[in-house]
């Protein structure tokens, strides 16, 4: 059964709508990650979940409970929903020790005083902070902060977890640690996640599914790899990953394939979104997948080597033809002057330039 | 202490006295007032609002204690504000003052003719002038001289006026030295300053005379007695004229540079009325307050230690009648305790008073 | 107790507390007597005469030219005093600080006498004057000294609002405008100066509107020449008539909240504005102070002198007067110097009684008193709903009553309303007195401190399942505690000073320093007013002393 069902949530501020009607489920155990550029809507539903906004219309259950029911009336309070949510900022109580931030919600709910110290002990050593209890917010760091706002969040074993862009406020490395840890923590504690983020990678290294939002609809869904390896639209195809798009126009468009015409190169690829002959198109491709081939063949294209980038464990080659340009990746430096570029038909989606 | 213990041992109190109660009645008293102290002993306390401040009351308020063993609640607020409440408390019917004793005459009038008085002939009354008496029910209490107040420091000898008219003649005289050095109560904000020109206009033929002159030398009006006496000693003003005698006398005696002059063509008597309510929760301790006020023991305590002068000729002291006629002879003109007073609230004459009153001021 | 019922019993209670009042008032002003007498009628002639009464007309005129020049004065130089203390590296701003809101806890009356003892036309420092120059070139008795002597000491009200807003001012943004190449004083005026208007303009509308209500300082000054503003104008109307006429004076307190109804109007229009900067601020990070080299002293200086011509110059005369049998012209004070009016003060019957009890009012009934505004602006705070406005307008009406008639009303109130009555003769009724009144203060108080936790603090504690009034008490309130505190302490010096609203219900034994004061007043004894005077500033000093030393600060 799902645990988390959203159905058609529609929210607005005055007259700007933020949400469209938004549609999604999440199975137990799943991770699913909520993803889009800023003004998608995601952290809006993410908070719509939990309760802090409200839709005027569309329907939110948690494991046949209704949370949300627009047409019946029904909005339950936040503290009622009984899920957890970790803040952007972590918002713990800066007027609270680390104990106490994690307590309070145990001691909300009754629990007696001994099997606070107990619980809270076991979340705080769950997470590798068993030490820090007596300190408060202001004294510790950031990546000890985000895990005080987990364990805060955990203590209780909600149904559903809410993280709201939980990474962000890490550095680069300590973010990439957080991530793995968190995957692993939520899969081994069997909760089911909701996670906010603007980062894809983080996104298809954290979820098990993936929710692209765009200006207020869910522009795609599905695994990471459907959604990197299979997109649906221009969008979905460009917010993925690291890419390269070529102008041209679309040819000999049928179900399983669609050409793009560069002047008077010609490229098979694979159609992605509505898309029709003659029209103005893009062809997108990742920059891993285009690759050098020895000389001319199907579907490559000679360009000019004009720069290159030493990355550390590989190279970024930039290659431009006319005013086309596009950037590979290379195990090695490579000489200058003229290559030929393959790019192969699975891996080019031929997506209407509108 | 909680408020059912209060009573109680205030009764015990009572229990305790109530045998020298008999002896008590005053000499000259009818024996059936034996009867009211008892009956205000029970009561056990009076309240009192008054105009006169806290620390002069406070001479009278504490050897009424000492007398009778009645506790006096003494609220010391000005006219304005001892009006509003009083009858906005007798309309609510939650008690009030037992006995109010005021120096807006004219107000106090009102109030008894507007039925708030209860009507009560003192055993003192025989003692008592007949001006001071309105229907047996309001009393004056006080014989305060209005006087003319100036700076000592400032003022040349030659130029203090010892009358009304010489004033006018100084005015008139010296415009460019008095200019703006003269002060008064403002007939427009003040109910007293409107009751004491409306009385030398009725006592003086050339009173409007003196107002223009009042005018043509820019004087300067104020609603209260302490800021005219202040400025007058500090030499921003000069000649303060129409203070309540009192006051005066009580600021003299620490400031030498505040000299008095009780005119002596003729010398207002302003008065502070007294009455009970007939809401009084306690009566007869009202009752009994009332006839010490005006009984020779508490005259003699208003004469020598309250300052405000004293109203019956049989006390000795210095602020009485006899000081005051020392001074100014028979030419003593005591603001009438009678109807006319209420009609002086009469708006339209009112208005019309002021408009002449705005002329003079403008000189004409 | 759900939290929207609580909601709703605080805005009813709220409510009540301010429209039984005023409603009270409104009521009055369309009789023919005062309501509480038989053979009392409806009419309209209340506002015929008020209308036609051209004290009235000049009243009105004179108190819009106070008002708007003194908010003519109070804004600029309480932004400059602003600028200065939260941007710039002006020297002893800590000893500054305070001082600058000490003007707001003087009692107007007792500042305006000082000024008569100290400029008055044969004050200390103008015969000082006119033994050099020979002429006293000013006049404290005009409406251009009321109005200056208003601004000046409003000042605090501007500063207080500027600098916050100055201090939640994002560094980064003045540091953009600094790198695209514009020198400090460009980023003061062209950045940092329009990104705080909205709040310079709300502070210029309160002091507006408080130009409406001053009534100590043109009673003293515009005394002598009789000049009136409204609410001496309600002195006037009571004497011109005779008796007390409640009907006029209502009227006159209704036209006061015509007045306050769109200025309340404008305040909304101008908060919603500066919430709008809000979205936009940046970090706010610690940043290094504007330098201003050559003008540090000079900056001093401005400030010292603003503080000396509006708190020190009066406080010295007072203090001088409470020290002197007599003054003025002539008199060499070294030959009158006493300490008698001390003495006389200890003598004086309750005396002690009101020092007391205008201390425990300040401390106990303060602290109360911000309990109070607490709960109400716990049950507006991050409230999305039309009533929140109907608040803001309750909230601020009963500003609109002169200490007067707001005292009058309050002793209606104790004694028409059964269940209040036994309540009269304590402090209790004037501690309500003075709740009611200062509402509109507090509530903002208190309310500005609590809009500046963070929201997901308490969201938080919502989404681990705390209801509103848990979250209330575990989050919101501890976190606003150092806010609260200082509320309690600008509550408290406020409630030392105060005392007209309390003047109806004032008794033996419930006396306050000021209403002690005016009755003093009254019957000229200036001596002992000055004493108690010098007694009511050492009060607040100590309070305000004791407070910061504590550790309470005035804006977190």
């Amino acid at each position: 059964m799902a645990d988390l069902v959203i159905d058609n949530i529609k929210l607005r501020y005055g007259s700007v709508e933020i949400l469209k009607g938004v549609s999604m489920t999440l199975e137990k155990g799943q991770i699913v990650a909520l993803l889009g550029p800023s003004g998608s809507g995601k952290t809006t539903l993410l908070r719509c979940v939990a309760g802090l906004e409200e839709p005027h219309e569309g329907r939110i259950v948690i494991a046949g409970k209704t949370l949300f029911d627009g047409a019946r009336g029904i909005n339950l309070a936040p503290e009622e929903r009984g899920l957890g949510l970790v803040f952007q900022s972590y918002a713990l109580w800066p007027h609270k020790t680390v104990f106490d931030n994690v307590a309070y919600p145990l001691r909300l709910r009754g629990v007696s005083g001994s099997d606070v110290k107990t619980r809270v002990a076991k979340a705080l050593d769950s997470i590798g902070i068993g030490h820090l209890a007596a300190r408060f917010p202001h004294q510790l760091s950031g990546g000890q902060q985000q895990r005080v706002a987990l364990a805060r969040a955990l203590v209780y074993e909600p149904p559903v977890i809410l993280l709201d862009e939980p990474l962000s406020n890490l550095d680069a490395k300590l973010r990439e640690e957080a991530r793995v840890w968190l995957r692993q923590l939520i899969s081994e504690l069997g909760l089911s996640a909701l996670c906010v983020t603007h980062d894809q990678v983080e996104a298809m290294a954290m979820a098990d599914r993936i929710l692209l939002l765009n200006g207020g609809v869910v522009e795609q869904q599905g695994t990471p790899e459907e959604m990197y390896g299979r997109p649906a639209s221009l969008f979905a195809a460009e917010f993925m990953g690291a890419n390269n798009r070529l102008a041209g126009k679309a040819a000999n468009v049928t179900p399983s394939g669609a050409a793009l015409l560069l002047g008077d190169a010609r490229l098979e690829g694979l159609p992605c979104g509505p898309v029709r002959d003659g029209e103005d198109a893009f062809g997108v491709i990742r920059l891993e997948r285009v690759r050098v081939a020895d000389g001319p063949g199907p579907n490559r294209l000679r360009m000019t080597l004009t720069a290159e980038m030493y990355l550390g464990e590989r190279y970024e080659l930039l290659f431009t033809r006319g005013d086309a340009s596009v950037r590979i990746f290379s195990p090695a430096r490579i000489k200058g002057g003229d290559h030929w570029l393959e790019f192969p038909q699975d891996a080019l989606w031929v997506c209407a330039a509108a | 202490m909680s408020k059912l213990a209060l009573p109680f041992v205030s009764s015990l109190a009572l229990v305790m006295t109530a045998g020298l109660a008999a002896a008590q009645v005053p000499a000259g008293y009818p024996a059936d007032y034996a009867q009211t102290i008892d009956a205000a002993k029970k009561e056990g306390k009076v309240v009192v609002y008054g105009t006169t401040d806290a620390a002069a009351a406070n001479f009278l308020v504490k050897d009424f204690e000492a007398l009778y063993g009645i506790k006096v609640e003494y609220n010391d607020l000005n006219s304005t504000e001892l009006y509003n409440r009083f009858i906005a408390e007798a309309a609510a019917g939650q008690g009030t003052a037992d006995v109010t004793w005021s120096s807006a005459q004219d107000l106090q009038i009102k109030l008894v003719n507007d039925g708030y008085a209860s009507a009560y002939k003192t055993p003192e009354a025989a003692k008592i002038p007949s001006w001071a008496n309105y229907k047996d029910s309001a009393y004056g209490v006080t014989y305060e001289p209005v006087a003319i107040v100036y700076n000592k420091r400032l003022v040349p000898a030659d130029d203090v006026p010892k009358t009304h008219a010489d004033l006018l003649k100084l005015l008139q005289s010296k415009p460019d030295f008095y200019k703006g050095k003269v002060t008064a109560y403002d007939p427009e904000r003040s109910g007293v300053g409107y009751l004491f020109f409306t009385q030398d206009d009725m006592a003086w033929k050339q009173a409007w005379d003196l107002f223009k002159a009042f005018g043509k030398t820019e004087i300067k009006l104020y609603t209260s007695a302490g800021a005219m006496i202040e400025r007058t000693t500090s030499g921003e003003h000069l000649i303060g004229y129409g203070v309540f005698g009192s006051y005066a006398l009580s600021r003299s005696k620490k400031d030498p540079n505040i000299g008095i002059v009780l005119p002596k063509d003729y010398t207002l008597i302003a008065s502070r009325v007294a009455f009970l309510s007939n809401k009084a929760k306690n009566p007869n301790a009202g009752k009994l307050f009332l006839d010490y006020l005006l009984s020779k023991r508490g005259q003699t305590i208003i004469a020598n230690q309250a300052e405000l002068y004293s109203l019956r000729d049989d006390v000795e002291g210095e602020a009485t009648v006899a000081k005051v006629k020392e001074q100014v002879g028979d030419a003593i003109r005591p603001i009438q305790i009678n109807g006319d007073l209420a009609a002086n609230l009469d708006t339209v004459k009112r208005l019309k008073f002021l408009k002449q009153w705005q002329a003079a001021m403008k000189g004409q | 107790m759900p939290f929207a019922l609580f909601r709703a019993a605080v805005l009813a209670i709220m409510a009540s507390a301010v429209l039984a009042p005023i409603g009270l008032i409104v009521y009055q002003s369309f009789l023919d007597g005062p309501f509480f007498q038989p053979n009392v009628h409806f009419s309209l002639e209340a506002f015929q005469f008020v209308l036609e009464d051209d004290d009235f007309w000049e009243a009105l005129v004179t108190s819009i030219i106070v008002a708007g020049g003194m908010t003519a004065i109070a804004v600029p130089l309480g932004v400059v005093l602003a600028f200065l203390m939260a941007r710039t590296d002006v020297p002893g701003k800590s000893f500054l600080e305070p001082l600058i809101l000490v003007p707001i806890f003087m009692s107007a009356v007792v500042l305006a006498f000082g000024y008569v003892v100290a400029l008055g036309p044969v004050g200390i420092f103008s015969t000082l004057f006119k033994d050099v120059f020979g002429v006293v070139p000013w006049s404290i008795y005009s409406v251009t000294a009321i109005t200056i002597i208003a601004g000046l000491t409003h000042v605090p009200h501007v500063y207080l609002y500027t600098s916050a807003a100055l201090r939640n001012l994002g560094a980064d943004l003045e540091e953009a405008a600094r790198t695209t190449g514009a020198s400090p004083w460009r980023v003061a005026v062209s950045v940092s100066l329009p990104m705080v208007t909205p709040a310079v303009l709300y502070a210029a509308v309160l002091i507006f509107f408080l130009g409406f209500e001053l009534f100590g300082l043109p009673l003293v000054l515009g005394d002598p020449k009789g000049i009136l503003v409204l609410a001496t104008y309600l002195y006037k109307l009571t004497n011109k008539l005779g008796v007390p006429s409640y009907q006029l004076m209502a009227v006159v307190v209704v036209a006061i909240i015509l007045i306050a109804i769109p200025l309340v109007y404008l305040q909304r229009l101008l908060l919603a504005s500066s919430q709008k900067y809000v979205s936009v601020r940046g970090k706010a990070a610690k940043r290094s102070p504007l330098r201003l080299g050559g003008l540090r002293w000079p900056a001093f200086a401005l400030i010292v002198l603003w503080f000396v011509v509006s708190v020190g110059i009066p406080v010295f005369g007072i203090a001088l007067r409470s020290v002197v049998v007599t003054w003025g012209e002539g008199v060499k004070l070294a030959e009158v110097l006493t300490l008698a009016h001390y003495r006389d003060l200890v003598d004086y019957p309750n005396a002690i009684n009101a020092i007391v009890n205008t201390i425990l009012i300040g401390t106990v009934g303060g602290a109360i008193s911000v309990g109070c505004y607490t709960l109400v602006a716990l049950a507006m705070h991050r409230w999305r709903s039309g009533w929140t406005r109907v608040a803001d307008y309750l909230v601020m009406i009963p500003r609109s009553m002169p200490g007067l008639v707001a005292g009058l009303a309050m002793l209606w109130l104790f004694l028409f309303i059964k269940p209040l009555t036994p309540l009269r003769a304590t402090l209790v009724s004037v501690w309500v007195a003075y709740t009611v009144v200062w509402l509109a203060y507090g509530v903002r108080l208190v309310a500005g401190t609590m809009l500046q936790i963070g929201p997901e603090l308490e969201e938080a504690g919502r989404s681990v399942g705390a209801t509103r009034g848990r979250v209330a008490r575990d989050v919101t309130v501890p976190l606003a505690r150092t806010g609260m505190l200082a509320a309690w302490l600008l509550i408290f010096l406020i409630f030392v000073r105060e005392y007209s609203t309390g003047i109806y219900l004032l008794g033996p034994g419930t006396e306050v320093i000021g209403s002690l004061m005016v009755s003093l007043w009254g019957t000229g004894a200036i001596d002992l007013v000055s004493a108690l005077a010098v007694i009511n500033v050492l009060i607040i000093s100590v309070g305000l002393g004791l407070a910061l030393r504590l550790g309470v600060r005035l804006h977190g």
